[in-house]
């Protein structure tokens, strides 16, 4: 371990638990930039759910007569280039999105955490050999990693998946090795070493649940950021396979057309920057929220 | 310390090895094969094929293939571009660096510069309109996928405008558009960084102190906050200069900037394996050296940060 | 204490200022010069020399005729170099360095007299010789010539010399310095053709011999221009030459800009920053409903052929001809053309695109019949889809292959996704036949001929043969085509061969491009043949 923390605020006490949550709960709400932004994302993941039941045409059946409309009607949003609904692709394309975002960071979180915690509680060598697979990530330029993924596996969610959590895992590596590495020598910590308690049992019940507010954070601000990583993608021609609608998709075929008809980006451009918004408002909020030092 | 310097030294060397291990396999492994890519749509004879291969040891075993590589490497060799039949590597990547690290530069400090000034600024008056309103221009900037941003500048300032170039690199006017581009989401993620942290200064104790001993608010705020607060941005402007330098292919393909990020690209498009290496060594060195640095510099600049030995 | 962290603090911003301002002033210093030659440039169109800026997708491999592999690198080796023959912008067959030519009775022995005026750009004369020579690097494996020698296969003793058994090409001799006499091992109608296309346009072996073998360096041609420069990723620069043996040309320089992106292209195009530029299917709409834009705008036919491929071993159902029938019932090609490509494309009507000699008007291609389509597809035991197992369209164009896509799914009641694979992974996988299932891809010609679909695309076999189509009817029928030496005769058997899989349906022929241009009022002369822009030599500009 080369550089230490002395942080001395992370010292402050710890409420009991149920109170924290509440308490965060309770700031969340008072933070009006926040609350909207986790209304509009619920109202995305219901959209996104019943997608089929909301969306007024098929996403995938194109209508030849009826290509590049402008909004009418009958078609809110027009038509794209294939004379497909736009409305309902946005639909549809959240669906994917929102999936891939999530199912991303989680995968990330995931192997973040096993990773932070065993280098930042071990240290020495473990430490060493785990944080070098971190900066070797960290420092393979990242296209040409997703560039090599997707030209190694087939092209497909599954895969787009696969390339974006493995980019992504060494982010949340180091953010819970920094934290456990603060938190392990309190003297709580320090007490349950002493009476022997197992490794295993002090990262799980006493380190991971007071590192788990940047986590959160973390988590809120990382889907943005994949959904963004797979339009990304969608504009190398590597995203997710075309006839499912994904935002980054669509936005990157509009561009083609778009001297001709602008709406077609345009949509979906609108829809992908709100959803970016909401999630680093709400991130931002937990930020405040969650963390005890932050009083405004 | 110099016992850190040495092992950070070691990481590195240690990291870059990775870095290109990984390339090499994932490029070997990957379908397609370069001379293919090279004729397209053309039969080839077998012979063309056989020859091709013995030349730049092909028919070599991976393992085999990698050590060599290693070895030239360490002696200045990057080895000639399949594709620029017979040049050397470096001609083709630094070219492409230098053009990449001057109008790269120009967007990391636009960046660097506004985001501070809009961070402050909304600090200074949180909670109100002025703040609400610098941090929605910034959060607008990361609400883009740069792609979109870059066609909706060509179109609106270039063409419908006709203020401005289009595309290409010659003259500084060319250089506003992608540099715009560049530098909103940094700046974006910066910003949000410097007000928060100026936040957090600005509620400790001595500029308490400060305050009460009638100082003027400016003075405070650039004598003693601006500097703490800038401790924070300097770690995260280590990591973007790191994704910057290998992430702005997009915005180099679509403004036609000859830079690193778009001769990349082709470089894995075309399987010219010794570019692509070439590229993974230069920007992975890069990028550690620069988050080394900033390490350094961040010891030196908190008190609260110590090397330990 | 404090205060030496303050020093450092302070020094450290300023190094860091000083650094960006390195950069920013590094970055204005080639603009100081940059500028001044834009200036001139622009200036450039009302008097000074002009210059002429034209779009290439990505940096050729090579601009050694031989060894240039990139279908628009070609286009460069026609300004760049000169060749015995050449195609003119009717796609007629041109003597070049030629002045005229002799075959003997028997169609063995030809006799070119070559041009006396011609020079390469490094001053010394072209000789016939130098053909000879140049002929024998291109046999030559380890050259790694694009062709392969296949140009030359049919000259007696090449197979000899490209095995190392001889140490000269014994049918090419150098009568004289302006005599060239080549021995064929039998007769061939295609022999000429072959000496047009620029794969057998050679250069001065001292060229070759002083620089690199591989020849990125100081390219060396007789061609209406000399070469100037090459930034890679940047542009390739020409300038006229003055010696070229018909005349210097009218424009001055030309840049081959790079630019990958096709939308970047375009909008420069309309910027004034390029003079002509390929117009995407996508804009086609809005520019010949534009009034400015639409008067630039120019088309030329080309030897293209758009289809899907049915890849029979990777795909039991293709293996039935009535399911094959069935696709090309399935999809209208008319209206996606007209509506989704703005007829950027013709619908094809056969497999060889018109303008081919052998290009059979007679044929109707297949209608579009959804009823039709699916009966055939009920007779061979898919009654509404069922039973068909899950299909991949791979294209890298996915605007086309979304649209057939979803007309085979809505018609037949198949299930057909899209998968865009990148580059490489594409094309390997259709050489190696091994990873795509059904694609949709172009097959470009590079000479007159129906052998280049008919035989490349479809015998039995072969590597470029991407749909593993294997019909022994078919096959003979080829086989008489390519060995019959009377044009005519041959080319009934082609025709017939043609028949023969577009009622067998051995691949779904979709359309024919076409190469659309935006071009810069005031410059005339630029124009396309069946296989590319034919060059700048006969362009000018006002």
């Amino acid at each position: 371990m080369a550089i230490k923390v002395h942080n001395p605020t992370q010292t402050q006490l710890q409420r009991p638990e149920t109170n924290l949550w509440a308490d965060a709960l309770r700031r969340l709400s008072r933070n009006k930039a926040a609350v909207v932004s986790a209304i509009f994302l619920f109202l995305l993941v219901l959209v996104a759910l019943f997608a089929p039941l909301l969306a007024p045409y098929s996403p995938y059946e194109p209508d030849f007569s009826q290509v590049r409309m402008l909004p009418s009607a009958d078609h809110w949003l027009g038509t794209d280039e294939l004379g497909r609904d736009i409305l309902s692709r946005l639909m549809y394309g959240a669906r994917v999105s929102l999936f891939v975002g999530i199912t991303v960071q989680t995968a990330a979180t995931f192997i973040g955490i096993a990773v932070g915690l065993l280098a930042g509680y071990y240290s020495g060598f473990v430490d060493i050999v785990l944080m070098r697979a971190v900066d070797i990530m960290y420092a393979f330029p990242n296209f040409l990693f997703a560039v090599f993924m997707v030209s190694l596996l087939e092209p497909s969610v599954g895969s787009v998946i696969l390339t974006l959590s493995l980019a992504s895992w060494p982010f949340v590596a180091r953010l819970v090795r920094g934290q456990a590495l603060s938190t392990k020598n309190m003297e709580y910590i320090m007490a349950a070493r002493v009476i022997g308690t197992p490794n295993r049992v002090i990262m799980r019940r006493h380190i991971l649940p007071n590192i788990l507010s940047p986590i959160i954070i973390q988590f809120t601000l990382g889907i943005a950021g994949v959904i963004m990583a797979e339009a990304a993608l969608s504009f190398l021609g590597i995203g997710i396979r075309p006839p499912n609608p994904t935002w980054g998709g669509m936005i990157s075929k509009g561009r083609e057309f778009f001297r001709t008809s602008p709406h077609l980006a345009i949509y979906p451009s609108i829809i992908l920057g709100l959803t970016m918004i909401a999630f680093n408002f709400l991130g931002d909020g937990l930020r405040d929220a969650l963390d005890p030092r932050m009083k405004r | 310390m110099r016992r850190y310097f040495f092992q950070r030294f070691i990481f590195i060397i240690f990291s870059l090895l990775g870095a290109t291990f990984l390339a090499f396999t994932a490029s070997r492994l990957a379908p397609g094969d370069p001379l293919r890519l090279m004729v397209g749509e053309r039969n080839l004879a077998p012979e063309v094929v056989a020859a091709w291969e013995q030349r730049y040891g092909l028919d070599k075993p991976i393992p085999v293939q990698y050590l060599y590589y290693v070895k030239n490497a360490l002696q200045g060799d990057l080895g000639t571009s399949y594709h620029y039949i017979g040049t050397p590597v470096i001609d083709i990547l630094g070219p492409a660096i230098l053009v990449t690290l001057r109008w790269e530069s120009v967007g990391i400090a636009l960046a660097i510069i506004v985001a501070m000034i809009l961070g402050i600024i909304s600090a200074l008056r949180q909670n109100t309109w002025i703040d609400t309103l610098a941090m929605t221009v910034a959060l607008v900037g990361i609400s883009l996928p740069d792609f979109a941003l870059a066609t909706f500048l060509i179109v609106g300032l270039a063409l419908k405008l006709d203020w401005l170039p289009v595309a290409g690199f010659e003259t500084p006017l060319h250089y506003i558009l992608p540099v715009i581009t560049l530098a909103v989401g940094p700046t974006a993620l910066l910003s949000r960084i410097v007000r928060s942290s100026m936040l957090d200064v600005m509620q400790q104790d001595y500029m308490v102190t400060a305050r009460s001993k009638g100082l003027r608010e400016i003075i405070i705020v650039l004598r003693h906050g601006l500097r703490n607060a800038f401790l924070p941005v300097l770690t995260i402007v280590g990591v973007l200069i790191g994704r910057i330098l290998s992430g702005s292919f997009i915005v180099e393909t679509i403004f036609n900037i000859p830079g690193i990020g778009r001769v990349g690209v082709t470089a894995v498009l075309q399987r010219d394996y010794p570019i692509i290496l070439g590229a993974t060594i230069v920007l992975s060195a890069a990028f550690l050296i620069t988050t080394f640095v900033i390490d350094l510099l961040y010891g030196v600049l908190d008190p609260r940060i110590r090397i330990t030995e | 204490m404090l205060a030496n962290r303050k020093g450092i603090l302070i020094f450290s911003l300023l190094l860091m200022l000083l650094v960006l301002t390195a950069c920013a002033a590094s970055q204005s210093e080639p603009a100081a010069s940059q500028p001044a030659a834009g200036t001139e440039a622009s200036a450039a169109e009302s008097a000074g020399p002009s210059v002429i800026r034209y779009p290439i997708t990505s940096d050729p491999s090579s601009l050694e005729p031989g060894l240039v592999l990139e279908l628009f690198a070609g286009q460069i080796a026609l300004d760049l170099h000169a060749g015995l023959f050449t195609y003119d912008q009717d796609t007629n067959l041109t003597p070049y360095i030629v002045r005229d030519w002799d075959v003997s009775d028997d169609g063995i022995v030809y006799t070119f007299n070559l041009r006396d005026d011609v020079l390469w750009h490094n001053g010394r004369a072209v000789v016939a010789n130098d053909f000879k020579v140049g002929w024998e690097r291109y046999l030559n494996p380890e050259v790694g010539a694009q062709s392969g020698g296949e140009p030359f296969s049919g000259i007696v003793g090449a197979e000899a010399f490209a095995a190392g058994e001889a140490d000269e090409l014994t049918g090419v001799e150098a009568v004289d310095d302006h005599t060239l006499r080549v021995t064929l091992t039998e007769e061939d109608p295609y022999f000429l053709q072959n000496l047009a296309i620029t794969t057998t346009w050679v250069v001065p072996s001292e060229a070759v011999v002083e620089g690199r073998p591989e020849w990125v360096g100081d390219p060396v041609g007789a061609g209406p221009f000399k070469f100037v420069e090459w930034q890679p990723n940047v542009k390739i620069v020409l300038e006229a030459n003055p010696d070229f043996f018909l005349g210097k040309p009218a424009i001055d320089r030309i840049e081959y800009v790079i630019v990958p992106d096709d939308n970047t292209a375009l909008a420069q195009y309309e910027a004034g920053e390029l003079d002509i530029v390929p117009v995407p299917p996508s804009d086609l709409q809005r520019i010949s409903e534009d009034a400015t834009l639409s008067q630039e705008l120019g088309h030329w036919t080309r030897a293209q052929l758009r289809y899907a491929g049915m890849n029979q071993s990777m795909f039991e159902p293709f293996k039935d001809a009535r399911v094959r029938q069935a696709f090309n019932y399935a999809i209208d090609r008319q209206t996606i053309i007209e509506n989704i490509l703005n007829n950027a494309w013709e619908p094809a009507t056969g497999i060889v695109p018109p303008n081919i000699p052998e290009y059979n008007p007679d044929l109707e291609g297949y209608p579009y019949d959804p009823e039709k389509a699916q009966e055939l597809m009920a007779e061979a035991g898919y009654p509404d889809g069922q039973g068909f197992p899950p299909l991949q369209i791979a294209t890298l164009e996915t605007t086309t292959a979304e649209a057939i896509a979803a007309q085979l799914s809505g018609n037949l009641g198949i299930e057909v996704e899209v998968t865009q694979p990148e580059r490489g992974d594409m094309i390997d996988g259709l050489w190696g036949h091994d990873r795509w299932q059904f694609f949709f891809f172009g097959w470009t010609a590079d000479r007159p001929s129906a052998a280049v679909w008919l035989y490349e695309l479809l015998y039995g076999g072969l590597e470029s043969n991407f749909s593993t189509y294997d019909n022994p009817d078919y096959n003979a029928l080829i086989d008489q085509a390519r060995s019959t030496t009377d044009l005519e005769e041959s080319k009934g058997y082609w025709q017939e061969a043609e028949a023969l899989a577009m009622d067998d349906a051995a691949m779904i022929p979709f359309g024919y491009s076409r190469y659309t241009f935006l071009i810069k009022p005031g410059i005339s002369g630029f124009g396309a043949n069946l296989f590319g822009p034919v060059g700048f030599a006969g362009v000018s500009k006002e």
